[in-house]
């Protein structure tokens, strides 16, 4: 309950939190809404010496929309998504996920780039940042990087964020036509992390045939990943119940799934699939109703 | 007043942030202290180096109980118990429980304590002892425990440590009889009871009394002043003990810790108020927690659904140490056979100890173990009849015509447990009919063919409460016409301020607005025996329904003096003493008192003032009783449970307050419910805490407690004046029986439930088994 | 070492040389006396020590001092904002939405942030919103009643003032 001692930063700028990062290296840890970090510390699983809070950097912060991209600065609150009319404008998905993660108050002080440095492996953003083939803009002395979601996750706790690097925002390029899409959780029963998240993302064409599947799950493996044989399977398709019911039945393939004290691996696995399946007729009642992403 | 639904006298202070719970409590030079605890379950502690921690900045001591003799001392035997007799008992051998123990017996014991000027700086320290441990091998299971040559949880003792045997009729010829006989086990989980305020203490020694102060989120003030003042070679009177507000017990709380004694011995020497306010993951981890407890189940049935006997072997984990004896196993054998006649009876029952955290009784104490058990008895038999569960229960029924009943238990109070005046056919009755038994029987058939997967449980319980010796209070009234009722017991959030004022008001004739009562203080009682059993109801509320008429009395007779007429003609009401039929003639109660107090008629009647302090023994415990009906939906796919009914009808005497009531069951529902359908106290092999956190242990919220649907039928006992049984511990114990045989039934009895709690994964993996 | 912080606590300024570690309930409770909020988990669970800050609920146990430097809180102590009571106090009161009474600062700071974003609420929001906040005594029936009450009162208050 009562962190260690540890020195406060609070940079007004990009350029000074790096230039803090620099100094300290692995003594410091980046704070952004701590909703993963403060609990650790008051665990004292994590003992920072230094703590860089990006809450004073405005630019940070906001959802907007670029032409055709949305851009959610990583320290977007998750309520700061979920009540954004950018978003909802222009990617509804991202509120309809924002509003499902843990609570409201940690939605109040959670952010959606400190969920995705975090990268745990049941957290909820993960899943659609997946599917909606998020890019990562991290900054660093040495400038500006921008990684493909795909290469984001890189195992339990593990990203593609490099040593001085800070994840500065995410950008959502414009869906194709016709995209439907939905996030279903099951919401652990304690903790409220995902014990499985599916967010589906599919395109059809006006035959009804999956033109492309984007299936991001979290919850699963050690880290969020794509449902890709279940997303080759539906590609070129015609999105129905018994193509998503086979599809659906190898949505788990490639996911290292563990057991819990609540679920064991085989739980895991079924539930994975139920879950696809489920969120993938969801997508399909979307789209029947077209119900598409703008 | 007495049945008013009042809204509660103590919410006042409580929504404005005025309560004043332990870690409320701020004095000046205030100390803090942070435990340093085993991270073995089982280990001889060699040598701890207090000099990096008295190094840090604010630690002002490390103390290993190597100080002082009194941190050598023992928590005493049965702390905490309210247990009797136990007549079932043949063999009982326990291990002293030493505040520091030279061995750890599981992870979280308490091995030293830092004491520091800020809670922080005390957790620093706390981190920088330094302890060296030898660890031994420890056993997490109590199955493992009970085999020869497994690892002892203390040296020289065995792993059983206690015994009992019990039997009613002839279970032989019961067996002889039988055309059916199942044998299976059961199994109940071990549970937190998961207050939101976890455990406290706060102590201060006063000077100039040469006495100790002390917070506690504890449920027996009493128990644990006597303790303390013991300890301490001080009179009780020189130990307070305070506990006011606090932010639930559910029975974790109703037990004395090392900690309770701990933090006061070294107030007492430091000269210097301390407080130590759990942490939730210390909670988590040393709390002491339910215990396991499984039952060999052999039934002897013949094939129309009638129980000829029951053979219970009764397996019960308590801990490293265990306060209890055997009360939670004697509490499911008192409470096993619920409503219905169970002819002959043979139980063998094992006290095992383990290398966990000691045992505490959770509300329930033992009633959901037997709930569980005699409805998975009847669900077996109508599985095996392939009769309806209802057409079982009705066959086997205690009805009206029987009583008074005799089970033939014995209660731990040494008196045999007799039902009478309860229609235990009618509750059934009510049940069915509020749930639309039926109703559900034809549209599962309907909702079956179209693939869902709907279910009907029944769960039946009865609640002993009100369980003695006795409670006291002290009524009276000032000079302003305030009335002040004392009493020995504390509230952990049972609504005893305005419960109680009820009493009072109602018997003195007295306005609601004019009482306060005041309890959770030794300072205002010389008796107190502690709020658990649900037994304040029914033994403080008859006191002070004793006290207060006892103040009427005077009263009567004093005013008849000072109004010159008769005593019969004297009439209480709204706080103004009158004069039958005489509206001009009459005395506001507190003018009466203030004029009483230099009167020397009141020589006669007491002395100066109205007060009276009345005890109130029950002859033995009062029985409520009730029937849930669960209806749920089972999502084959996923595992997920939906509540689509859920009834309940229950007695508990009259009421005093409908609004508590409500309260009382709406709660103890919810708790049922995390009892059925998750809640669980993990350990893994080496006995390490699984279950750690809140993110680990579930806890229902607010999404996940449906609506329910509750009548209240009531059979006035006429066992104690107010005509009251007990309510606290009624609606958790059938939640886990009705779900089960609901979930069971929902999948069209394709598996078989035979442990609690119902998760996800136990019906995913039931059915995949299947 | 210490931070000096500057935080509006129920309308008053409150500025303390703070270690950045102390959480801003401890601020609360231990440095400004406010023990009305309470903590309850150390896992941003339970919401016993949820406050608002710049109007948002939040839980204080996961929320250092430091970072509320300039912020506004409200704690149980403010919401009424006078004498007399809230009507989310008035409701749980009468609707006996409490009972050991020590989630129920934390909850009632939710349900005050839950009326503001959702005036009327319907029972799913009630439940969605107040996810967040556990209650072990009451099974929560009559915390959602409660909050029903409150909302009607709420809307009964503005009614009035806006008939004055």
């Amino acid at each position: 309950m009562f962190p260690a001692q540890f020195e406060y930063h609070r940079p007004g700028s990009i350029d000074e939190a790096l230039a803090l990062l620099g100094e300290y290296g692995d003594d410091a840890k980046l704070l952004a809404g701590g909703h993963s970090l403060i609990p650790s510390m008051k665990l004292r699983l994590l003992e920072p010496k230094h703590l860089i809070d990006l809450g004073n950097i405005a630019s940070l912060k906001g959802v907007r929309v670029e032409g055709d991209t949305v851009a959610v600065g990583a320290l977007t609150t998750h309520y700061g998504v979920e009540s954004s009319p950018e978003a909802k404008g222009a990617l509804p998905l991202l509120c309809e996920v924002a509003g499902q993660i843990a609570d409201p108050q940690v939605r109040n002080r959670g952010t959606m780039g400190g969920s995705l440095a975090n990268a745990d492996p049941a957290a909820d953003w993960p899943a659609t940042a997946l599917a909606l083939d998020a890019e990562f803009i991290c900054k660093s002395d040495a400038g500006e990087r921008k990684v493909p979601a795909s290469e984001w996750f890189q195992g339990l706790f593990t990203t593609a964020l490099e040593e001085g690097e800070i994840l500065c925002g995410l950008r959502f390029g414009k869906l194709p036509e016709r995209t439907a899409a939905t996030y279903l959780k099951l919401q652990h029963p304690a903790s409220r992390f995902a014990v499985v998240g599916v967010s589906a993302a599919v395109t059809t064409d006006s035959a009804g045939k999956c033109v492309q599947a984007r299936i991001g799950i979290t919850g699963v493996g050690t880290h969020a990943a794509r449902a890709a044989k279940t997303e080759r399977l539906l590609e070129g398709r015609v999105l129905d119940p018994a193509n998503i019911a086979a599809a659906a039945a190898l949505a788990d393939e490639g996911f290292d799934a563990g057991s819990d004290m609540h679920f064991s691996e085989s739980d895991r696995r079924e539930l994975c699939r139920a879950y696809v399946e489920r969120a993938l007729l969801g997508v399909l009642e979307r789209a029947n109703a077209g119900q598409f992403q703008p | 007043m007495l049945g008013k639904a009042v809204p509660r006298k103590e919410d006042e202070r409580l929504i404005t942030g005025r309560g004043l719970y332990v870690e409320d409590v701020q004095l000046p030079g205030m100390l803090y202290a942070s435990f340093v605890r085993s991270p073995y379950a089982r280990a001889e502690i060699l040598r701890v180096k207090k000099e990096a921690a008295l190094a840090v900045p604010g630690v002002v001591g490390v103390y290993d109980g190597s100080e002082w003799p009194e941190l050598k001392a023992r928590l005493p035997e049965l702390n905490g118990s309210v247990t009797l007799t136990s007549p079932y008992i043949d063999h009982i051998k326990l291990p002293d429980h030493l505040l520091f123990p030279k061995r750890a017996s599981y992870v979280g014991e308490q091995v030293a304590v830092v004491i520091a000027e800020t809670p922080y700086a005390a957790a620093d320290g706390a981190a920088a002892v330094e302890v060296e441990y030898e660890p031994l091998p420890a056993v997490a299971r109590w199955e493992e425990a009970m085999k020869p040559g497994s690892p002892r949880v203390h040296e020289g003792f065995d792993n059983v440590v206690a015994h009992l045997k019990h039997k009613v009729g002839d279970a032989d010829a019961a067996f002889a009889q039988a055309e059916i006989v199942l044998d299976f086990r059961l199994e109940t989980q071990s549970l937190k009871s998961m207050a939101i305020e976890c455990r406290a203490v706060a102590a201060q020694f006063d000077a100039a009394t040469h006495s100790l102060n002390i917070w506690s989120t504890g449920q027996f003030p009493f128990m644990m002043r006597n303790t303390i003042a013991g300890v301490l070679g001080l009179p009780n009177d020189q130990v307070r003990v305070i506990a006011r507000d606090v932010g639930g017990g559910f029975g974790l709380k109703g037990v004395l810790y090392a900690e309770d004694v701990i933090i006061p011995v070294l107030a007492y020497h430091l000269r210097c108020p301390i407080r130590w306010a759990e942490t939730r993951n210390e909670h988590m981890i040393s709390a002491n927690h339910s215990g396991n407890q499984a039952h060999d189940v052999r039934i002897a049935a013949k094939r129309d659904g009638t129980l000829l006997g029951l053979e219970l072997k009764l397996y019960k984990e308590v801990g490293a140490y265990d306060h209890f004896d055997m009360m939670l196993q004697i509490n499911t054998i008192n409470h096993l056979t619920t409503h219905y006649k169970v002819p002959a009876l043979r139980i063998e029952g094992w006290a095992v100890s383990t290398n966990t955290p000691p045992g505490s009784p959770y509300r329930g104490a033992g009633r959901v173990e037997a709930v569980f058990t005699m409805d998975r008895v009847l669900d077996a038999i109508a599985r095996e009849t392939s009769l309806d569960p209802l057409e079982v229960r009705k066959r086997n029924i205690v009805t009206p015509a029987d009583m008074p009943y005799r089970n033939g238990q014995i209660y731990r109070d040494g008196v045999p447990v007799e039902f009478d005046g309860i229609d235990f056919p009618l509750l059934l009755k009510k049940a069915v009919e509020r749930a639309d038994y039926d109703g559900w029987r034809k549209r599962q058939k309907e909702l079956r063919a179209q693939g869902r997967a709907i279910g009907i449980g029944i769960g039946s319980y009865i609640e002993a409460g009100g369980l003695g010796p006795c409670e006291g209070s002290r009524v009276k009234i000032d000079e302003q016409g305030r009335i002040s009722v004392f009493v020995g017991v504390n509230s952990q959030g049972q609504s005893h301020e305005t419960t109680l004022a009820q009493v009072a008001a109602h018997t003195l004739g007295a306005k609601f607005e004019d009482v306060s009562v005041f309890g959770g203080d030794t300072r205002l009682m010389d008796f107190g025996f502690g709020t658990g059993a649900s037994r304040v109801a029914v033994n403080a509320g008859n006191a002070v329904m004793k006290a207060a008429g006892e103040v009427r009395n005077k009263v009567v007779r004093y005013a008849a003096q000072v109004l010159n007429c008769a005593e019969n003609e004297i009439v209480i009401n709204d706080s103004v003493v009158s004069v039958a039929g005489a509206t001009q003639n009459f005395i506001k109660l507190g003018d009466l008192a203030a004029r009483s107090i230099r009167d020397r008629r009141m020589i006669e009647l007491g002395g100066p003032g109205f007060h009276a302090t009345e005890f109130f023994y029950p002859r033995t415990v009062v029985w409520g009783s009730g029937v849930n009906i669960a209806v749920v939906e089972v999502d084959r796919r996923t595992g997920a449970v939906e509540i689509l009914k859920y009834v309940i009808v229950h007695d508990c005497g009259l009421p005093l307050n409908p609004l508590v009531v409500d309260g009382q069951i709406s709660g103890g529902f919810a708790q049922g419910l995390g009892i059925a359908l998750g809640e669980h106290a993990v350990f893994d092999e080496d006995a390490q805490v699984l279950s750690g956190s809140l993110m680990d242990y579930y806890v229902p919220r607010i999404g996940d407690v449906p609506e329910i649907d509750v009548e209240h039928v009531v059979f006035p006992t006429k066992d104690n004046p107010l005509g009251i049984k007990s309510v606290g511990e009624s609606a958790p114990n059938a939640p886990g029986a009705a779900l089960s045989a609901a979930i069971e039934d929902a999948l069209e009895r394709k598996i078989r439930i035979t442990r609690l709690p119902v998760t996800r994964s136990t019906i995913l993996s039931a059915l995949r088994a299947a | 070492m210490k931070n000096k912080v500057s935080i509006t606590v129920n309308g008053v300024e409150r500025s303390a040389e703070v270690e950045p570690r102390m959480l801003l309930v401890h601020f609360l409770r231990e440095e400004l006396h406010l023990t009305g909020t309470h903590v309850g988990c150390d896992t941003t669970q339970c919401g016993a020590c949820t406050v608002r800050m710049n109007e948002q609920a939040v839980k204080s146990c996961t929320v250092f001092a430091v970072q509320a430097d300039g912020a506004n809180v409200t704690t149980v102590e403010g919401l009424a904002g006078g004498d007399g009571l809230h009507p989310i106090q008035e409701a749980f009161r009468e609707h006996h939405g409490l009972q050991c009474g020590f989630c129920t600062p934390g909850m009632m700071m939710a349900a005050s942030q839950l009326l503001d974003r959702y005036p009327e609420p319907t029972l799913e929001q009630i439940k969605h919103q107040l996810d967040g906040n556990i209650c072990r005594c009451t099974g929560y029936h009559n915390i959602i009643k409660a909050v029903q009450s409150a909302a009607e009162k709420i809307k009964a208050r503005k009614q009035a003032q806006g008939a004055r």
